[in-house]
């Protein structure tokens, strides 16, 4: 099966698999019950492509997640950050290591 | 957002294949171990109990942003289909801004931060301001003591309050004094995140609304 076949077999199966679960509380303590709906994990994304703010072509009123460190800012657009192939960035920012996630 | 690392040990990320309460559990390729998206913990797995330290992090406009920090970087990866604008606040009713205080967990409802953009409010003797900025989208928590001292803020327009202590002006969104005694001081910012309200729920079943 081809990347992207792949890609959308997944993406079908993680909508079906939130979509019907019915999830249990246990109020007061939280109980850790996972459910398993990949059969494996999805590969880390590692070395993100960063650049300079004049080199994207983003609207002003999309939505970004923005972290400061150290007096070095990074933003992350929201709709780059959302789909179960890409919900965790590793990445680095002022020599922290940080995971940009939503 | 996490630092991620624990003690000496920087890990990678990646989403396990699992959920939690509807929610995202990542798994670190170095040890295994589970850990809950919203909570930062370590479910288990060889770290379980530990926690990720969280970043203080804005969730707004980008034209905002690149305002306030021309210098920004930017993630440049292909985005999704789905669009995500000022009108994901739609309806404010599904959002919370939840953070912890003093060991409990705590909500600003997005429905009245709208409406009162600047909310002083106290948890166990300590002094918070929540603002909410309404052109950038950007809600923000700060501790209210600068020097040694508990300012109180009045809104006095346009994205800006002053405190009735000094009368010094300072812009609400960034928490910086602009002008008068204090210029050049900072409020000091507090960990939040902008979150569903069911999720922040499900995952901090004793959480309580802060009163507006």
């Amino acid at each position: 099966m081809n990347y992207i076949a792949r890609s959308a077999t997944l993406v079908i199966l993680w909508l079906g698999a939130s979509s019907w679960i019915h999830t249990s509380h246990c109020w007061g303590q939280l109980e850790y019950q996972p459910r398993t709906v990949l059969p494996f994990p999805i590969r880390a994304i590692t070395d993100p492509p960063i650049v300079a703010a004049d080199k994207v072509q983003l609207d002003d009123n999309d939505l970004v997640l923005g972290v400061q460190l150290d007096g070095k800012a990074r933003a992350y657009p929201l709709n780059q950050l959302t789909g179960p192939m890409r919900e965790i960035i590793n990445d680095e920012l002022a020599a922290t290591p940080i995971a940009a996630t939503w | 957002m996490y630092v991620r690392q624990v003690d000496d040990q920087i890990l990678t990320l990646r989403v396990s294949g699992k959920l939690w309460m509807r929610s995202l559990v990542m798994s670190d390729v170095e040890t295994g171990t589970q850990w809950s998206h919203l909570l930062g913990r370590a479910m288990s797995g060889p770290l379980k109990g530990k926690e990720l330290e969280p970043i203080i992090t804005d969730m707004m406009t980008w034209g905002a942003w690149r305002k306030e920090f021309p210098a920004t970087t930017v993630l440049n990866m292909p985005p999704s289909s789905k669009s995500y604008s000022r009108d994901f606040y739609a309806d404010p009713s599904k959002f919370v801004f939840g953070f912890e205080a003093g060991g409990s967990a705590r909500a600003l409802p997005m429905e009245d931060m709208i409406k009162h953009p600047l909310h002083a409010f106290k948890i166990k003797n300590a002094s918070y301001l929540a603002t909410f900025d309404h052109e950038a989208t950007a809600t923000r928590l700060f501790d209210t003591i600068v020097d040694g001292q508990s300012l109180q803020f009045v809104a006095t327009g346009d994205n800006r309050m002053k405190d009735t202590n000094s009368g010094s002006t300072w812009n609400a969104s960034t928490g910086r004094a602009i002008t008068g005694p204090m210029k050049g001081k900072r409020l000091t910012p507090k960990v939040g995140i902008m979150s569903f309200r069911r999720a922040w729920q499900n995952f901090h079943p004793d959480s309580k609304d802060i009163e507006f």
